[in-house]
């Protein structure tokens, strides 16, 4: 198994260290960020496999990085799964008009589910 | 109707029997003057030798003769005179009657008219006046039968003065009669009458001649006409018959009457309740394909220039293009199968502009089901409709504040049982999730204070407080973080200033939440100044910081209910938009006010007074 690279954009510190320590205990390579402008560059720069996506972050919005990511011939292939604490109905559907790949409730999901789910995601953008 | 009204009048025997009498006795003169004067001829021209005393008969016989023979001449001419006079004055009275009753005729026909009903009584009193005058009375009245009362109201009259508005009982006098056998009476000698109105006994009335008004087999009134004491006249059949006419017809008139005042009133109090609404009521005319409207709400569009639709066509094309369907749908099936027409929309007023509306209606039918009319109701439920937003936006912010800290809890929870060969590690995360426990509690305690304060179930314990020292020991408190953040915080008081009465912990919250507002939107190094002032009765508290300002559009909104400046998220996420709107309603509480004054990119200052409470009262 090859390894996966995945980014988190993440601002809540205690969010971004469970999943961080969570997924790294997997075997993944983590990078971080701790909102969309520095999420934009790390996307650019290091090219992960899959990217969890907050949606309320400072400076620059989930859904605006996303676009961005989308826009942008660098990144527009990386598979994005928003991670959020919002089950709006409007921001899924936006989430999902804006070429998002999955959307994940994090109070609903534990690190293992979402572990899990990462690998189901780079499988299925694989095929 | 109309050619009843006019054979009746033209074959109705006028003012002929003075005429008959007076040439009856021109008949008698005139024969009786041409018989003795061919007696005189006869014996004159005979010889009567000289029989001077038949002589002399004859003579004087001849002279009679002669004498009436003039006198008939005489009366010939002034009855021909008379006739003439009788018969222009007939000719007249059937011109005024035809006229009149042309009249009627017309009123009657454009009863539809609203204006009849004010014309009721003035059409009576024409109906009387023309019966009275055709039957050479000298009285006539209507008595209206009150349903209701189950009796009978003098409600016009002309002529003798009786008591109009006086009620009668039902079976009173002639009218009580006449109701009884919806037939005509004629009483020619009404004061030896025995069953007489002990209402109308005063009255001088002589002869009476009485009809029923009845519509549509229904008493509606009666009709009488009187002759008073000192004349001779007495009524008939024929007069009874002519005043039927006057009878049905006044009874035509009131009906209609009372038909367009019904509704009128409905009417009129389709109105009062579709102006009190706030709004609109409209009707749609169905087979005419027009659409009127009333209400408050509509007079502010109309007020406003918003465009009116008159047809239903004109009307779809203001609704909403993606509700439209819907609602056409609904109104379809309310047609077919009556089922309940309720939808709300979006219509449009121009500019693309949408307003928010329930509509409900029920469709008027005609004898065979088919809808001939809408009426329905329009409100306008925008304000309902943010309401609704406002909520929902609410519960989401609310539900993603709660699980952020929530979620970080859960996982640092189970991140620690991983690893719980590492004591540093489970330590460490152990510690983050009761700080996101803090984070939680406080955002719950915010929630609770605010419901509390709403619904004003606060309790508050009201001491005498010294600003500046609540102040000082609030400051105390936070200087570690102050510290932290490398801020400068200065604190400046007006000497002297006395106590404010209020609950110190509440005050405390609203200094708290102040001065940490300023200091998460004053950067590092930045300066924060508070200051305690007086003006007048009030004390003034405020703080200065050196923070991202506030944009001026967004300073109102400042201290809504979740309300956040358009710029904070830049900064932060964590808020909960409860802070500020937590510190006016404690503010007001006391009695105080607080608004912010800033300038986007310089800083903000907030303020709140307080009224500063009298010693020797306390």
């Amino acid at each position: 198994m090859k390894d996966i690279r995945v980014l988190l954009i993440e601002d809540d510190q205690f969010l971004r260290r469970a999943c961080e320590v969570s997924l790294k205990k997997r075997g993944f390579t983590v990078m971080t960020a701790v909102d969309g402008e520095e999420g934009l560059q790390q996307a650019r720069t290091a090219t992960p496999d899959i990217i969890l996506l907050d949606m309320l972050m400072p400076k620059l919005s989930g859904l605006d990085t996303l676009k961005r990511l989308k826009n942008d011939e660098r990144t527009q292939r990386i598979p994005v799964v928003i991670l959020s604490n919002s089950a709006a109905e409007s921001n899924i559907q936006k989430a999902s008009e804006l070429g998002a790949a999955g959307y994940i409730v994090k109070a609903s999901i534990s690190l293992r589910e979402l572990g899990d789910r990462v690998v189901s995601y780079i499988h299925s953008a694989d095929r | 109707m109309m050619a009843h009204l006019h054979t009746s009048y033209e074959s109705a025997e006028l003012t002929r029997p003075p005429i008959l009498k007076l040439s009856r006795a021109y008949c008698v003169l005139a024969i009786g003057a041409a018989l003795l004067i061919s007696v005189c001829f006869y014996f004159n021209s005979a010889s009567l030798g000289d029989n001077a005393g038949f002589g002399r008969f004859i003579i004087v016989l001849n002279w009679v003769g002669l004498i009436m023979l003039v006198g008939a001449i005489i009366y010939g001419f002034r009855m021909a005179r008379q006739a003439k006079v009788d018969a222009a004055r007939n000719a007249e009275l059937l011109q005024e009657a035809k006229q009149r009753t042309m009249e009627i005729a017309a009123l009657y026909d454009t009863s539809q008219d609203v204006a009849v009903k004010n014309e009721l009584t003035a059409m009576l009193e024409v109906i009387l006046e023309r019966a009275k005058t055709l039957l050479g009375a000298a009285g006539c009245a209507i008595f209206l039968y009150d349903k209701e009362h189950d009796d009978f109201q003098i409600a016009v009259e002309v002529g003798v003065g009786m008591p109009i508005g006086t009620h009668l009982s039902r079976y009173e006098g002639l009218a009580g009669r006449v109701a009884e056998n919806l037939g005509p009476l004629i009483i020619n000698d009404y004061q030896t009458w025995p069953f007489r109105s002990k209402t109308l006994m005063q009255l001088p009335i002589r002869a009476v001649v009485c009809v029923p008004m009845v519509r549509g087999g229904e008493l509606i009134g009666v009709l009488g006409v009187h002759e008073v004491g000192g004349t001779v006249r007495t009524f008939t059949e024929a007069d009874a018959r002519l005043l039927s006419i006057f009878g049905d017809n006044a009874a035509g008139a009131v009906h209609n009457a009372r038909l367009l005042d019904a509704l009128h009133n409905s009417e009129e109090r389709f109105r009062i309740a579709a102006g009190c609404a706030s709004d609109i009521v409209y009707d749609w005319d169905l087979t005419a394909d027009r659409v009127d409207y009333f209400g408050v709400l509509f007079e502010r569009s109309r007020a406003n220039n918003t465009i009116i639709a008159r047809t239903r066509k004109e009307y779809w094309d203001l609704v909403h293009p993606e509700d439209r369907q819907r609602v056409q749908d609904a109104l379809r099936e309310h047609f077919e199968t009556g089922k309940p027409f309720s939808q709300e929309y979006r219509i449009g007023i121009g500019k693309g502009t949408y307003f928010n509306v329930s509509d409900r209606a029920t469709a008027i039918r005609n004898q065979k089901g088919h809808p001939i009319r809408l009426i329905g109701a329009v409100s306008d439920i925008t304000a309902r409709k943010q309401a609704e937003q406002m909520k929902s936006d609410f519960v989401s912010f609310v539900t993603h504040q709660l699980r952020t800290p929530l979620s970080g809890v859960k996982w640092l929870l189970e991140l620690a049982t991983d690893v719980i060969d590492d004591p540093e590690e489970v330590k460490s995360l152990i510690q983050d999730a009761r700080t996101s426990t803090e984070r939680l509690i406080r955002l719950v305690n915010d929630l609770l204070d605010v419901s509390r304060l709403e619904r004003g179930k606060l309790q508050l314990n009201y001491t005498n407080i010294n600003l500046a020292d609540l102040t000082a020991d609030v400051v105390n408190e936070m200087m570690p973080l102050i510290t932290e953040r490398r801020q400068n915080l200065s604190t400046e008081s007006v000497p002297g200033l006395p106590p404010v009465r209020v609950d110190s912990q509440m005050l405390r919250q609203v200094m708290l939440n102040l001065i940490s507002n300023a200091m998460k939107y004053t950067p590092s190094g930045g300066k924060i100044d508070i200051r305690i002032d007086r003006k007048n009765d009030l004390a003034v508290w405020s703080i200065r910081d050196t923070g991202i300002g506030i944009p001026t559009t967004e300073r109102g909104k400042l201290f809504e209910k979740f309300y956040r400046a358009g710029n904070v998220l830049a900064v932060e996420t964590e808020g909960t938009g409860l802070g500020l709107y937590l510190v006016r309603l404690i503010v007001e509480r006391f009695g105080g006010k607080v608004w912010c004054d800033s300038e986007e990119g310089v800083g903000s200052t907030f303020l709140f007074t307080l009224p500063i409470s009298d010693q020797r009262s306390t």
